[in-house]
């Protein structure tokens, strides 16, 4: 794809050409040099867009040739998922870092591009350093070029398909949300390079805020898309499972919201000056360092994601160490180190304190996630390679959301500077609303000590901040973004403390047809199979519990593109709590009454009570018929000692007709039969059924997982409020920059 | 120096220990099946499924298979919970888990899927 490489090729020389400019520009001041770098950023974002569109019409056209478009598409897919194909590899998404780059470039060019002419040119370096990698790894390359065995010029019918976990409605949009956040990040570093390059720490802080409050919205959204994503799509029953993939997008979303409140600290009182340069400088770094622990393949046994192997691990590892030393170097060249900002006012009681404890507990988050989710990396130094257990962040997270909780509960109630209470009836009328609510929710279940104290605590931080939003929205709407986003991270830790500590959940053996009744209480019964057209099979249910009756389709499919079976849960979304159904797993009639075991000579297996050995075979050749016996050594370990039997099951082909014959264990019910003989390889397969497998008839068999989720509606709703109380923040931070 | 550094400082020194002390004990080495053997605490690995040596019980919800690894060590596996849905097709799994009583005790099954990208081979 000639056409493609050199849409790329281009955006890179005009994106060479547009850094030098930014950089001379700033140098010399040149009006010249100005207009050149902006024809050359306006030539690059051309070629970039150009190289979507292409990219996005070969998908369109089935090209497989492509290697991209074979690998991640196929003619069965409907437009919708087609579209999103775009970015279900590495290179698509390099695209959509580099487009938002674009917008952000034309953005900022209006606004203070003047100004700041290298707050460009550290955008451009970076997408310079993009474009670069996909001049080595380029989304065009032909299926020839990377299989070795392919002839040239060869169109495969039909490509190797999405991901049938990607075809989700919440995929999507989730991969080009998240890309907006990490790509914003770029944005928040270029302030800080060069309000070090100017060595003008505070001017810096007004510019950047409102771009600080988008990342962090848009890395927010991004986040929780992905993790209702996973709580609709994957089954396992949870929104967020500390995975690296989902940790290095939490770790720049810390970051980035303790800036946004530094910022505003640095703002009020000049203080935090280098903190907040360190963290608008981590966020991005942080985010290069995800995307090089999740693509180099070094987590590859460590997840369930799937990390190939991109052979990018040299160009990631230059690209962080690039622009991390960037950044320290000009951080000591500009003497920030030996500037510090203005102090903290006297004593805990003030708004400064309150809302650094905030950031800080939000830091220490960041660095207990970099830590375990880097472990396997770090670890090698000393020897094996070691992965964190999930419980090393569940523990870790109880003492910073303790903090994260007394900080939000205190912090807006307390004045800039002086010492003192100033919002004192809020902050009681909240004690007493959180001791109330408390005392509910412990008759109603909350026991745990720990459990009880982040309860009542998110209930109070929640109260404090409904109660200065709703004063604010009489005075100052503007101003009262931050407040909602507060209330919002009350609401979903409140969500998330209910729905994951008090999720009760069980395993469900369903025979079709009959009705099982739970310990939860549900009575639920396997109707059968449903087939669709698409292929997704789903199984019918009916549960019936205290949410009424209803129907259940949990999908179980097979899907050739995993090769394994694929189950989607059913949610039935309830005001109190989630009833969520997940399919693990299904068991033909013919093969579930009983136990196949396959045996070697000689090798022994353990069935219930049983241990059965197989010795030898005894075939008998006939004119008329063939027959394989199998000599097997039976103990039982019933009573006191065991017994050893020898049985002897056959199997025979008379008239070319297979039958065979059914032993049973002498002193039990249990009974076995061979069900296949592999003469080849001398190897048996025998099939044992036990006593209670005996007596029902054959029944196809699914097994679930059913869980209560109490309150997760609160995790989803506390979200959407952060969401919209970061946009309300945005909005206003935007127009006092004079952005909007 | 103010107390309120004093208090911060006292945070964070309690935070790392705390942290630390969590690390050392949730760190689950990435071992061969003859390592696992000797293992005390919880430990990772993979091998190859030995196609047919699996027994499933499905009314106790236990699974029992055998693990192989490249140097040709087998271990028993035995995760209690329910065959995972995906487990016929794998070819390699990842258990994490602690080895007791000549079996390795598995909290957690990753099954690794042939996908017919990977199949292929990529030559890049």
């Amino acid at each position: 794809m000639i056409l493609g490489i050199l849409f790329i090729s281009l955006a890179f020389v005009a994106a060479v050409v547009s850094a030098a400019g930014f950089y001379q520009y700033h140098r010399t001041g040149d009006e010249a040099l100005y207009n050149l770098a902006r024809r050359s950023f306006y030539l690059m974002g051309l070629g970039i867009v150009l190289s979507m569109g292409y990219l996005m019409l070969q998908i369109f056209h089935h090209n497989f040739q492509v290697n991209y478009v074979y690998n991640y598409s196929s003619r069965d897919l409907n437009p919708f998922y087609l579209f999103s194909t775009f970015w279900a590899g590495q290179e698509g998404t390099f695209l959509l870092w580099l487009f938002y780059g674009t917008i952000y470039g034309i953005i900022l060019m209006a606004t203070i591009g003047r100004r700041r002419p290298l707050v460009l040119f550290y955008i451009m370096l970076v997408q310079v350093f993009i474009l670069l990698i996909l001049l080595a790894k380029n989304p065009f390359a032909m299926i020839w070029h990377v299989f070795d065995q392919v002839p040239v010029g060869f169109m495969p019918p039909d490509g190797a398909g999405l991901n049938p976990l990607l075809q989700n409605p919440w995929m999507v949009i989730h991969p080009p949300t998240l890309f907006v956040g990490y790509s914003s990040t770029m944005v928040v570093f270029a302030f800080v390079m060069d309000a070090l390059a100017r060595r003008d720490f505070q001017d810096w802080v007004k510019q950047v805020q409102p771009w600080a409050v988008f990342s962090a919205m848009i890395l927010g959204t991004g986040i929780i898309l992905g993790g209702y994503w996973a709580y609709v799509t994957l089954g396992w029953g949870g929104y967020w499972g500390w995975d690296p993939v989902e940790n290095s997008s939490l770790v720049p979303w810390l970051l980035m919201v303790s800036l946004v409140h530094g910022l505003m600290i640095q703002k009020k009182r000049g203080s935090l000056l280098r903190t907040n340069l360190m963290l608008g400088a981590g966020a991005f770094l942080t985010v290069l360092w995800g995307s090089f622990l999740t693509r180099s393949g070094i987590l590859a046994d460590f997840s369930v994601h799937s990390f190939a192997e991109s052979g990018l691990n040299l160009y990631l590892t230059l690209f962080i160490l690039i622009f991390a030393s960037l950044f320290v170097i000009h951080a000591f060249r500009s003497g920030m180190f030996e500037q510090g900002g203005r102090p903290f006012g006297e004593g805990f009681l003030n708004r400064e304190t309150g809302m650094f404890a905030g950031m800080f507990a939000l830091m220490l988050t960041a660095m207990f996630v970099l830590l375990g989710t880097s472990a396997p990396l770090y670890t090698r130094l000393f020897g094996k390679p070691q992965n964190v257990s999930t419980q090393f962040y569940n523990i870790l997270s109880i003492p910073v959301t303790l903090l994260i909780l007394i900080a939000l509960a205190i912090a807006p109630a307390v004045a800039w500077n002086t010492p003192g209470l100033r919002n004192r009836r809020a902050v009681m009328l909240s004690a007493l609303a959180g001791a109330v609510v408390t005392l509910v929710a412990f008759f109603l279940g909350i026991r745990q000590p720990v459990s009880v104290l982040l309860f009542y605590l998110a209930v109070v931080a929640t109260s404090v901040n409904a109660e200065i939003l709703v004063r604010f929205m009489r005075r100052n709407p503007a101003k009262a973004g931050g407040y909602l986003a507060h209330v919002g991270v009350g609401v979903m830790i409140i969500g998330i403390l209910t729905s994951s500590l008090y999720d009760r959940s069980e395993k469900l053996t369903l025979p079709q047809g009959i009705p099982q009744q739970s310990k939860l209480g549900y009575r639920v019964q396997f109707v059968g199979l449903v087939s669709a057209p698409d292929g997704k099979d789903r199984a019918q249910l009916i549960v019936e519990g205290d949410m009424g009756r209803y129907e259940a389709y949990p999908r179980f499919y097979y899907s050739d593109y995993t090769q394994s079976y694929m189950a989607n849960p059913d949610v039935r979304m309830g005001l109190t709590k989630d009833v969520y159904i997940s399919p693990i797993s299904y068991v033909p009639a013919n093969q579930a009454n009983e136990n196949v075991l396959e045996l070697k000579k000689d090798q022994s297996v353990r069935n219930g009570p049983l241990t059965i050995t197989f010795q030898r075979f005894e075939v008998a050749m006939g004119a008329q018929q063939q027959k394989a016996t199998a000599v097997l050594e039976v103990q039982v370990h019933e009573g006191s000692y065991p017994k050893t039997y020898t049985l002897k099951p056959s199997i025979w082909m008379k008239a070319g007709k297979l039958s065979g014959d059914e032993v049973q264990v002498p002193g039990t019910e249990y009974r076995m039969h061979i069900k296949s003989v592999n003469a080849s390889e001398g190897t048996l397969t025998l099939a044992v059924l036990s006593p209670e497998q005996g007596k029902q008839p054959a029944r196809d068999v699914l097994a679930v997982e059913l869980s209560e989720k109490p309150l997760i509606n609160l995790v989803w709703l506390g979200t959407v409020v952060l969401v919209v109380g970061f946009a309300l923040t945005g909005v206003h931070r935007a127009r006092l920059s004079k952005l909007l | 120096m103010r107390p309120k550094y004093v208090v911060g400082l006292i945070i964070i020194a309690g935070f790392i220990i705390f942290a630390g002390i969590n690390l050392q004990k949730s760190f689950t080495p990435y071992v061969t099946i003859a390592e696992a053997k000797k293992a005390q605490g919880a430990v990772q690995v993979k091998g190859t499924r030995v196609v047919g040596s699996e027994a499933f019980d499905l009314k106790e919800k236990v699974l029992r298979f055998r693990l192989l690894d490249p140097a040709g060590q087998e271990i028993e596996v035995v995760y209690h919970g329910v065959k995972p849905a995906n487990f016929d097709q794998a070819r390699d799994v990842v258990a994490i888990g602690t080895y007791r009583n000549g079996h390795l005790e598995a909290e957690k099954l990753l099954i690794k899927c042939p996908s017919k990208y990977q199949a292929e081979g990529a030559r890049s």
